[in-house]
């Protein structure tokens, strides 16, 4: 008798569990987690939050998407395959982007944060509006090789999209538009501006006296194209690394045909850059030390290098060293541990 | 969905109630030369006596306007995808259109710079019909495939896809044409793809996929769209 109830209990705490998962604290998303508070110092947005308002749901499904292989054609790839919460959302260690039957792309990964203050998206630039930048690694044959058409028919078949769906949107139906939105409200709140270089500006942290350096030397030599506090001024610029024969990238010229515009790529910010490895649009630095040895060498290739670049970049040993120091101070670690980010399907 | 014929509302109101409106059928005949269109067969020839085939023909059309002699104009604001392969696309009919003097048709053959860049848009402009570049944000305007010999693609295969707002290229296209018949019977439409593949070497052009290369096609749009009567069709 004690047994039998005994039994009981243990069953319906295993009940208790297994039909509300998402009580898990780490993966609940109340209100509260999707209120957004726009750091001033970032200015206005550039996307309209009021077209597409955040939600708890949205957010569900948006991050439900994201960590979800089903967007891909052979559902072994998802978007955190590649965008990996620890690294800022970029992927660490892979100089290329990674995707469905070992295909290797032509890009580095780039991270994933404060896109809603972003003017284009792609290292080219050639995606206009976050609403619609995932189509492009969900049809990329290279990366998710997959249709539209395709993905929501499988998202209209399973029963947990359209409950999820449902509570996001008020009706089971599967569209483009509310899949995407979902994806944007999720991307939307990956901010990063809690870095100690961020509490230094607020007056709530202080910089050993070689980040100090650090900082006055960056903004002598990198804050031209890596302007504060996004750390990047949105422009395409060739930095002269030369073009990779094997990829033969031509960078921004693939979108306007515009023979000025070959070789030039996207400035990517420099937030929480040291979990970002390796650098450059095709990965080919591992290291920051590499990079500044690029910059600081002043051998560029191509006609069109950078005019930024033939100014002051010769660096030396001890500046290469602070600046480096300041960069780590760029490093977020309360937006890439935020639990709101975790992949769901990990208990 | 409500299409949305805007009248200048209050003014054209009593106009509309005093002489009626009428719906007007505006049909797209694609044909290729004095050919008829015929999918998948190697029937077809352009003047480097190359043959090819076709596969696909869709392109958009937006903001049709009737042109109006001493009335006001009638605009239509929505966005439809004709495929050549489907024939409940390839008439559009204007539901209201009050009766009177129209002396010719204009409208975009494409999508307007707003709707390119505004983010996502839904029903004919949805990304899911295919006619959208994920890769350089766009929709793609018009859209050709077929296979030709000449072809040195994979597969020999021909794809034209024309699109492109942003400077430097800016290929939506604004049709004017006259109205020859009686509207209220339909205005016909015709879209010749062999005009418009007529001058392409095939050999070397089999593959027009970005705003720029896709100009080679847009020269040829005043040769290739015109309205005829409809007993020709």
């Amino acid at each position: 008798m004690r047994f039998s109830s005994l039994l009981a209990a243990l069953l319906a705490v295993c009940l208790f569990v297994y039909a509300t998962p998402d009580e898990n604290p780490y993966l609940r998303i109340d209100a509260k987690d999707v209120a957004l508070t726009l750091p001033k110092r970032f200015g206005k947005p550039t996307y309209d939050l009021r077209v597409n308002p955040i939600t708890p749901n949205g957010f569900l499904l948006g991050r439900a998407l994201f960590y979800d292989a089903i967007l891909s054609r052979d559902s072994s790839t998802s978007c955190a395959s590649c965008h990996q919460r620890f690294a800022a959302f970029g992927h660490v260690d892979h100089t290329l982007s990674h995707g469905i039957n070992g295909r290797i792309g032509t890009r580095n990964v780039p991270a994933i944060q404060n896109e809603i203050w972003n003017t284009s998206f792609m290292w080219d630039g050639g995606v206009t509006h976050m609403d619609l930048q995932p189509i492009a690694p969900i049809t990329n044959p290279d990366e998710m090789d997959e249709t539209l058409v395709h993905v929501i028919a499988k998202l209209t078949a399973s029963a947990k999209y359209r409950s999820l769906f449902r509570a996001a949107f008020r009706t089971e139906t599967v569209t483009t538009e509310r899949m995407l939105k979902a994806l944007s409200q999720f991307v939307a709140l990956m901010i990063s501006n809690n870095s100690r270089y961020d509490r230094m500006l607020d007056a709530r942290a202080t910089f050993t006296e070689q980040e100090e350096r650090g900082l006055l030397a960056f903004r002598i030599r990198c804050v031209t194209c890596h302007r504060e506090p996004l750390f990047t001024d949105r422009s395409f610029r060739n930095n002269g690394i030369g073009i990779d024969t094997a990829l033969r990238d031509l960078g921004r010229y693939a979108i306007t045909s515009v023979a000025l515009d070959s070789f030039k790529f996207k400035v990517p910010s420099l937030r929480n850059v040291e979990r970002t490895y390796p650098y450059m649009h095709d990965g080919r630095f591992r290291t920051l030390r590499a990079v500044l040895d690029h910059y600081s060498r002043g051998t560029y290739h191509g006609a069109n290098a950078d005019a930024a670049l033939r100014t002051t970049m010769a660096m030396t040993e001890h500046e290469q060293k602070d600046i480096i120091a300041f960069l780590l101070t760029l490093t977020d670690s309360s937006f890439t541990y935020d639990r709101r980010f975790l992949d769901p399907n990990v208990r | 969905m409500i299409i949305r014929l805007c009248c200048c509302m209050v003014l054209c109101l009593p106009f509309m109630l005093r002489a009626g409106t009428t719906p007007i059928p505006i049909h797209f005949d694609v044909v290729v030369g004095d050919l008829p269109l015929r999918f998948d067969t190697l029937m077809y020839e352009n003047e480097h006596h190359q043959s090819y085939a076709l596969s696909m023909v869709k392109f958009y059309v937006s903001a049709i306007r009737l042109h109006c002699e001493g009335n006001l104009d009638v605009t239509s604001e929505k966005f439809f995808l004709v495929d050549a392969s489907d024939s409940a696309s390839t008439t559009i009919t204007l539901p209201r259109v009050p009766i009177g003097t129209y002396r010719s048709i204009s409208f975009t053959l494409g999508v307007d710079s707003a709707h390119n860049c505004s983010g996502l848009q839904e029903g004919a402009l949805d990304p899911i019909r295919g006619m959208f570049w994920a890769w350089n944000t766009g929709y793609i305007f018009l859209k050709i495939e077929g296979t030709a010999p000449a072809s040195p693609s994979p597969g020999h295969v021909v794809e034209i896809h024309v699109g492109g707002f942003r400077h430097p290229t800016n290929n939506i296209a604004r049709i004017e044409l006259p109205i020859v018949e009686d509207p209220v019977k339909g205005i016909y439409i015709q879209v010749d793809v062999g005009a418009l593949l007529r001058s392409l070497d095939l050999s070397k052009q089999s593959s027009l996929t970005t705003p720029a290369a896709a100009s080679a096609v847009t020269v040829s749009y005043p040769s290739a769209v015109h309205t005829i009567v409809g007993s020709r069709r």
